[in-house]
């Protein structure tokens, strides 16, 4: 059974946000009116966190009394959900909404979701997203919603699924086919956009993988490693 | 469309299902969102086709299922993006199913230009009819110099087709809506090229920025990710290659560049000169490329025997670094070590474009810096500047005979002789003509977007004007026109999509439909092939093909009998093609020519991938035919101008320079002139451009603006230092008022130590009078407050030299 995992290289990432667009169009995530943002009430399963360099993630902070002679530098982070090999999300959702399936991906089942919020307030990573809108598009938009990809109601909470989805299209396909999933079958949609090609995907466990040799490098590290959530996200840190 | 929890479970009929989606009858789930997925199963289909949204033409995927385009990647083969789209592009799905498309042909039947309208629907041909009656009327009175076609597509056939339409029916008011044009003047004074500079990111070893936005909104946002991306990870393989960023104000840019040197607003032209000092001073510079491709680097005689100043000698008697500290913000240790890492990573490639050049010393900055690749000769090797490789196509049927193309159309004679037609040469030669605008053709344009000409704009009309937008979405443009005949969407069109005009590689991807069309729109190709074909002179003899897919095709025959290049192909293949085409080799892949294309539209497009570099001898199309450092083509111009003191004070003034004689033609540089508001309280105003194109396309994105915008809800902000900040009370997320003359807008207060202090910056791209329901009133627009003045070589607008005053507003001003 692989183990679905992922790497950042933060050294190709140029911060341009077209992961972010093509997980919305891909998942089917709703239009939000700019209101919405000002209430943080938004939501972007793949989001890119800016942080100040040295001071870690931009809080609104302002800087009227900074004079600091050096601009500060912003870094920026691509934050899909972490799929966590011990995820602190799971074990706080009293409905089993939330789990960590076998094939390492932690799932999100919607029409169990009571919209409790443990598991947004318990997850580190913000990567958990509770809809508080009633999702909307106009008529003429509908055409172009992912058939593969329900949409949520107002009430449950959603976040980056690796595009589950597709690889229950790819796990048919193999099993038609009679054999194991091949590397690179399986592609979450903001890797397929990615104009630097900062994005891997695959098998973790398979040592053959470009995505394994590249969380296998010295230069790969994830997201607070100490809370001992285990990450399979992992980045890959810029080199000076 | 909205769905609620009750329906939701309703459609999944309380099954236990399982996680993420396809295990519970999701295709339930949309029908009660009213999408039409009923028939299971689905039908899949991918087609590849190419972006239109900007000029990169970034090649795409489309994924649809029972006929309706659903998703969309990109093409792992498209030379230029391999795989990669901007979020413009990802989002390009949104451009196909807006609400607010353009759903018919319509006509003005009263209301006023630019406010409310009435509107009837006519039919094509009825809409066709009116337009070609207005024409050939204006053509038979002898009176075709009224008719004015303002093309914003700007490549391809599409606009080849245009430029020639408008030449047979005996008009030459074909002008360019270009947004971004600063760096052909300097090209063109040093290399005598009629076009952009193109640039080999992928091989230069030391990338060096004078305030290029690659990250934001640059000519070619992909060419720029993916120059940066490159350099960055090639950073990290062991192959160490250097990115240096020198502007006013942090950025994204900025803050992934290796080095940011961060320099007093109007001086990047100063701190090139300042390197080029060490590149001299120290003999780091390639003197055997000087020596044999430049002319005007040492001190020279001329046939009359008078003496003219060199390069050299004006570099090292004005420009120490330490001498320019002062202007630059520089220390004169940084330039050194900036210069000896420039000069020891070869090849290394100096790019100015953006905020450098829009000032009134942007000509003589853009020089500056094309003086540096000349100094270390990165002037046509690989890594260098050289002009972007033509697609090759059959002879145009309108084309006389021996005439190569001519490049971008270059304005005429006086000033701003060496900018291109540009929509500010439109109004001018309008103004000139003292006639009004007769027929106004605005197509992929939006001359009425309210900046500071578009005023200018509607007094070229009278109510005889007859102004035509083709844009397939509301914008600006459309409610002042008169007849709107939309266009499709481009997933609905055939079209060529050439590379970008920065990219050096030859490139064209096909833009084939994905579906048929939505609404009754047309293909606005097939309108201008229609307009050629019943006005101009023997038009169906010039204009041979009715459909836009003929002229693909006919493109296609010409690149099948090309012996050179290929259809799009993996890296790996591109090499081999590339050194097999540097020994003289070439195999045919496609012995038919039905083959050919039906694998180009698989792979989506061809390209070639071998450049010839080193063809120093046809590259300058100077009078010495070299590299000038002493600008001969202006001199001579100038001379020609004002034949009695050509390089004395008239000439300067001509030049809108204060140095004369000899320097006015050299790289060189003076403080930029600044206009608006003067006084200790002022502060210069720089626009920025976030990742929208001018046009109204991307503004109608909802998710192209919320990514933009971050969490400022899609409003217009304003950057101001800490220290500026204090001084007027203004804090963090506030509004304040910016000011110019008797103008002002609204903006929202981000202080931040990013600018430097006496500099605010102001995205570009909201504030839209008109536009879909993403883009109307959201923000406010500092266009409306820049100025008018152009630049006298460039023809340009000097965007970035306004000073404006910043109060504190209320909090009960409305944002929009």
């Amino acid at each position: 059974m692989p183990r679905w995992g992922m790497t950042i290289d933060l050294s190709k990432c140029t911060g341009c946000a077209s992961c972010m667009v093509a997980c919305k169009v891909e998942n089917n995530l709703p239009i939000q009116k700019p209101e919405v943002i000002l209430q943080s009430r938004d939501i972007s399963w793949m989001e890119i966190l800016p942080m100040k360099e040295g001071e870690g993630f931009e809080g609104g902070h302002a800087e009227e009394h900074s004079d600091h002679e050096e601009p500060s530098r912003m870094r920026y982070l691509p934050r899909p959900c972490m799929h966590c090999d011990d995820p602190p999300c799971v074990k706080v959702c009293p409905v089993y909404a939330t789990t960590l399936d076998k094939d390492g991906i932690v799932s999100q089942i919607y029409d169990r979701c009571i919209g409790c919020r443990y598991c947004t307030n318990n997850c580190p990573y913000t990567a958990k997203l509770f809809v508080w809108n009633t999702p909307e598009w106009p008529d003429e938009m509908m055409a172009g919603i992912n058939p593969d990809v329900s949409v949520r109601p107002k009430g449950v909470v959603e976040k980056c699924t690796f595009c589950h989805h597709r690889l229950q299209r790819a796990s048919e396909q193999a099993k038609a086919e009679g054999r194991p999933i091949k590397d690179g079958e399986f592609l979450p949609a903001c890797l397929e956009v990615c104009p630097t090609q900062a994005i891997l995907f695959g098998d973790l466990d398979d040592p053959s993988t470009p995505v394994a040799r590249a969380a296998a490098s010295p230069r790969a590290f994830r997201e607070l490693e100490d809370l001992g959530t285990k990450p399979k996200v992992f980045y890959l840190k810029e080199d000076y | 469309m909205s769905i609620n929890r009750r329906d939701f479970l309703a459609a999944i009929g309380g099954a236990a299902a399982g996680y993420g989606v396809s295990k519970i009858p999701l295709t339930a789930l949309v029908d009660i969102a009213g999408g039409d997925y009923s028939s299971v199963p689905a039908v899949e289909r991918w087609v590849t086709t190419s972006c239109q949204i900007c000029p990169s033409g970034c090649g795409m995927i489309v994924r649809k299922v029972d006929g309706n385009p659903v998703g969309i990647k990109g093409n792992p083969l498209h030379p230029l993006s391999r795989g990669g789209l901007c979020p413009v592009g990802s989002e390009a799905l949104h451009l196909l199913y807006s609400p607010d498309r353009h759903r018919a042909p319509m006509q003005r039947v009263g209301g006023t230009r630019g406010k409310e309208g009435k509107w009837k629907k006519v039919g094509w041909d009825a809409g066709l009819d009116l337009l070609k009656q207005k024409i050939r009327a204006l053509v038979e009175n002898g009176e075709a110099d009224r008719i004015y076609f303002l093309d914003g597509y700007d490549r391809g056939m599409l606009s080849e087709t245009a430029r020639a339409f408008m030449a047979q029916i005996g008009s030459s008011n074909y002008f360019l809506d270009r947004d971004s044009n600063q760096a052909l003047t300097s090209y063109r004074l040093t290399q005598g090229q009629k076009r952009v500079p193109a640039y080999d990111f992928d091989n230069t070893r030391f990338l060096l920025s004078f305030g290029v936005p690659f990250l934001e909104g640059w000519q070619s946002p992909m060419q720029g990710q993916r120059a940066i991306g490159t350099i960055r990870s090639a950073s990290s393989n062991d192959d160490p290659r250097t990115f240096v960023h020198v502007d006013t104000r942090s950025s994204k840019t900025s803050d992934l560049a290796d080095r940011f040197l961060r320099i007093k607003p109007g001086s990047h032209g100063a701190l090139a000169l300042a390197l080029a000092y060490v590149l001299i001073r120290y003999e780091l510079y390639n003197q055997a490329f000087v020596s044999e491709h430049c002319s005007g680097f040492e001190d020279w005689t001329d046939d009359e025997g008078v003496q003219h100043q060199g390069f050299k000698s004006y570099v090292l008697l004005h420009c120490r670094p330490e001498d320019l500290q002062e202007v630059t913000g520089v220390s004169g240790a940084d330039v050194v070590e900036l210069a000896r890492d420039f000069a020891a990573s070869q090849p290394a490639l100096a790019v100015a474009d953006g905020v450098s050049l829009a000032l009134s010393n942007g000509v003589q900055t853009g020089m500056a810096v094309m003086a540096l690749n000349a100094l270390v000769g990165s002037i046509d090797v690989a890594g260098g500047v050289r002009p972007a490789e033509q697609v090759p196509h059959p002879a145009y049927p309108w084309a006389e005979d021996g005439k190569e193309n001519p490049g971008d159309p270059v304005a005429g004679n006086g000033l701003f002789h060496f900018g291109i037609q540009d929509a500010q040469a439109l109004v001018r030669t309008v103004s000139e003509s003292k006639k009004k605008i007769g027929v106004l053709l605005c197509l992929h344009s939006n001359p009425f977007f309210p900046r500071e000409n578009s005023d200018q704009f509607r007094d070229l009309l009278d109510d005889k004007s007859m102004v035509v937008s083709f844009s397939p979405y509301p914008d600006e443009t459309s409610t002042h026109a008169d007849l709107i005949l939309p266009d499709h969407s481009f997933l609905e069109r055939w079209q060529d999509a050439v590379g970008p005009r920065t990219y050096p590689y030859a490139t064209m991807g096909i833009t084939r439909p994905v579906m048929d069309p939505l609404y009754d729109t047309k293909d606005s190709f097939e309108i201008v092939l229609d307009l050629a074909r019943s006005l101009a002179p023997k038009g169906g003899d010039l204009f041979p093909w009715k459909k836009s897919k003929d002229v693909l095709l006919w493109l296609a025959g010409g690149l099948h009998e090309l012996k050179r290049g290929s259809v799009f192909t993996n890296e790996r293949e591109a090499n081999e093609i590339a050194k097999m085409e540097q020994r003289g080799w070439w195999v045919r892949s496609y012995p038919d020519q039905s083959d050919f294309w039906s694998e180009l539209l698989d792979r989506g497009g061809w390209w070639d991938p071998g450049l010839s570099h080193g063809l120093w001898g046809s590259l300058f199309r100077t009078p010495s035919h070299r590299y000038e450092f002493f600008s001969r083509g202006l001199h001579d111009w100038l001379a020609n101008q004002d034949p009695e003191n050509h390089v004395g004070a008239h000439g300067a003034i001509l030049l809108g320079l204060r140095s004369k004689g000899d320097v006015a033609f050299l790289p060189h540089f003076e403080a930029p002139d600044y206009e608006g508001e003067e006084g200790e309280e002022s502060l210069l105003l720089h626009v920025v451009h976030p990742i929208t194109p001018n046009t109204a396309v991307a503004a109608s994105l909802p998710w192209v603006r919320e990514v933009i915008s971050g969490r400022l809800a899609w409003e217009t902000w304003v950057e101001i230092h800490p220290a500026d900040a204090r001084h007027r009370s203004i804090h963090d997320q506030g509004l304040v008022w910016i000011h110019s003359g008797d103008r002002k807008v609204v903006a929202r207060a981000r202080v931040t130590n990013r600018v430097q202090e006496g500099l605010v910056c102001v995205p570009h791209g909201l504030g839209r009078p008109a536009g879909g329901r993403w883009a109307r009133s959201r923000g406010t627009n500092p266009d409306s407050l820049v100025q008018r003045r152009l630049n006298p070589l460039s023809g340009m607008q000097e965007t970035q030299s306004l000073r404006v005053l910043i109060t504190t507003a209320d909090q009960g001003v409305t944002h929009a």
